[in-house]
């Protein structure tokens, strides 16, 4: 069976966390103009007042924000599967981290789904309805928690218990995902408070948090880069039958027809060559 | 399994010279020493940031609403909370002579140790609803004010780390025991870790109590 | 062995030491707090600036940060004095 590396595939996955960054910052600063968030302790009317005066731009913001929460499940995967490279026969850490995962997307995308229906007819209909809808944005948003924690905390399990040889993420980073669930925890006690530093549009439950959030993305995009780079490095020394590097040939750069149609070449076979 | 000579000589064993692999040196050798792991001080300062966040929130809030943040902490008991303070540091005591022991070897002292952290830790654990109680009895709820959001709210972060360190101490106090003679470099490592994080918990506490029960 | 019984000796006593001082600290505090009136706000930043001094001091001796290699003695009371000197920005500002 052919257990070749794909280089390609794992970096572009990688790379749609910082596409997912941008995305939501632009969305959710820029466009929804949630700097500074609309404070619970609103009446229905001022919130309605407050989306109808840039409701397009609002839901462009739900639309970018939306786009990124799908990128959130290649990202994962790309740090996923070397959670899973340790634990091939009994994978735990790995089935909790995407089953959290896939929930955590899921969860996601319904954030930006509630935040945009509460704009759709905002003014048009009851301003109660039109509230309601958005603090249902806001408790998916902080309540999807659970499903992220797990997830964050299913990874840096297996990067703190890996056997050492197969240290593909620094132990450090493995911390830092710990303490960025640590930060984001305060998300979940903001239901007790319609007001104040505590409430949904607080420092405590979102702000400090997303800053967090959005740090431990970069910062393990960057950690996961160097991963694939040591993975690629490892299987190019591979030398079995269907391991090592799959590099897709280009069929125009190929040696003239009296040859049978050229194989992919198993980099680690070939000595010469190499980029 | 215990050496024969360890087994025959039970008095050495309190006194065992430092034999470990990680022997700490007056001086700090060339490349440098880390208490632990790099990955726990990434986490002891991260998280030490994000309270300086809360910190900060409280401080700014303080700075709105003048009167009702001194008469949040008028209605405290410094003493409750200089009381707290003492049982946090001398927990912390306990864990720092705790780590001392271990590498000499004196596991017996280090065990002794860590159950004295524990007990000031519980002591602390025991005390905080106390005290939650006697605000909530006078009618100082986390609806009241702001201050008392902050109040309840990062008191209760705070007790919730310090839950987690007396499992931390918990596990030490069995890491502790397996040591023969020294700890090996990756015991010395799981105990650094474990006693840095417990400090950490204490050093939120002495800014929480200064920006709760002290400041005017 | 006395020398190192000596030498153990003195080094339980840092730690000692580091204690005491901390409670003493606590104690100046907790004086500094009760409300007396006068010169509220030049009590409230000494009461901070202690606060950072304790984290500062659990840090070097109870953390083992005087014997640590330096980029970390650098990062943590670096970040100790940026946080207190920031704290102390936001009350002096407010």
């Amino acid at each position: 069976m052919d257990q070749r590396f794909t280089t390609m595939a794992h970096r572009v996955c990688l790379m749609a966390g910082p596409v997912l960054v941008v995305l939501y910052g632009v969305g959710f600063l820029a466009l929804c103009k949630f700097a500074p968030i609309p404070n619970p302790a609103w009446p229905a009317e001022r919130l309605t007042a407050w989306i109808v005066d840039h409701k397009y731009s609002y839901e462009l913001g739900c639309l970018f924000m939306l786009i990124g929460a799908g990128l959130l499940g290649p990202w994962g995967a790309s740090h996923a599967v070397f959670t899973r490279k340790t634990e091939v026969r009994f994978p735990v850490l790995y089935i909790t981290q995407i089953v959290s995962l896939a929930a955590s997307v899921a969860i996601f995308i319904l954030i930006s789904i509630f935040w945009a229906a509460a704009a759709f007819r905002a003014g048009q209909i009851s301003p109660e309805i039109t509230q309601a809808l958005f603090d249902l944005g806001w408790i998916t948003f902080l309540w999807a928690g659970p499903a992220f924690y797990l997830w964050a905390l299913s990874l840096a399990a297996g990067i703190l218990w890996n056997p050492p040889e197969h240290q593909f993420f620094p132990r450090w980073s493995g911390w830092f995902t710990v303490v960025a669930v640590l930060s984001w925890s305060p998300g979940l006690i903001f239901v007790f408070w319609g007001s104040g530093p505590a409430a949904y549009n607080g420092p405590l439950p979102t702000w400090i948090a997303l800053a967090d959030y959005g740090v431990w993305m970069v910062v393990m995009t960057v950690v996961g880069w160097k991963a694939i780079s040591r993975q690629e490095a490892l299987c190019r020394t591979e030398t079995d039958e269907g391991l090592g590097i799959y590099e897709p040939i280009d069929p125009d750069l190929s040696v003239a027809a009296t040859d049978s149609a050229p194989t992919p070449v198993l980099s680690g076979a070939s000595a010469g060559g190499r980029k | 399994m215990p050496d024969t000579e360890s087994l025959t000589a039970t008095t050495t064993r309190e006194e065992a010279p430092r034999t470990a692999s990680r022997v700490r040196p007056e001086k700090p050798p060339s490349r440098g020493w880390i208490p632990g792991e790099w990955g726990i001080w990434v986490f002891i300062l991260t998280d030490f940031s994000v309270f300086g966040g809360y910190f900060g929130t409280f401080l700014v809030l303080r700075g709105r609403q003048p009167g009702v943040f001194r008469a949040g902490s008028q209605a405290l008991s410094p003493t409750h909370g200089a009381v707290n303070t003492v049982f946090m540091l001398t927990a912390s005591l306990c864990v720092a002579l705790a780590i001392r022991s271990v590498r000499e070897g004196r596991v017996l002292t280090a065990q002794k140790l860590l159950v004295g952290a524990g007990l000031c830790g519980a002591a602390f654990i025991v005390n905080k609803p106390i005290e939650w109680a006697g605000e909530l009895a006078a009618g100082h709820g986390p609806h009241q004010s702001d201050f008392f959001q902050l109040y309840y709210l990062l008191t209760g972060i705070h007790l919730l780390h310090v839950i987690v360190a007396m499992l931390v101490v918990a596990l030490l106090w069995r890491k502790v025991r397996k040591v023969q003679v020294a700890p090996t470099a990756l015991q010395a490592r799981y105990l650094e870790n474990g006693a840095s994080f417990w400090h950490l918990v204490d050093l939120i506490w002495m800014v929480l109590f200064a920006l709760f029960y002290l400041v005017r | 062995m006395t020398a190192m019984t000596a030498m153990t000796v003195i080094k339980r006593n840092d730690i000692l030491v580091a204690w005491a001082l901390l409670v003493a600290l606590t104690a100046v505090s907790w004086w500094l707090g009760a409300d007396h009136g006068r010169a509220v706000a030049a009590a409230t930043i000494v009461i901070l600036v202690l606060a950072f001094v304790k984290v500062m001091v659990i840090g070097y001796s109870f953390m083992e940060l005087r014997h640590a290699a330096p980029v970390l003695r650098v990062a943590f009371f670096g970040l100790a004095a940026l946080i207190g000197t920031i704290l102390v920005g936001i009350y002096l500002a407010v």
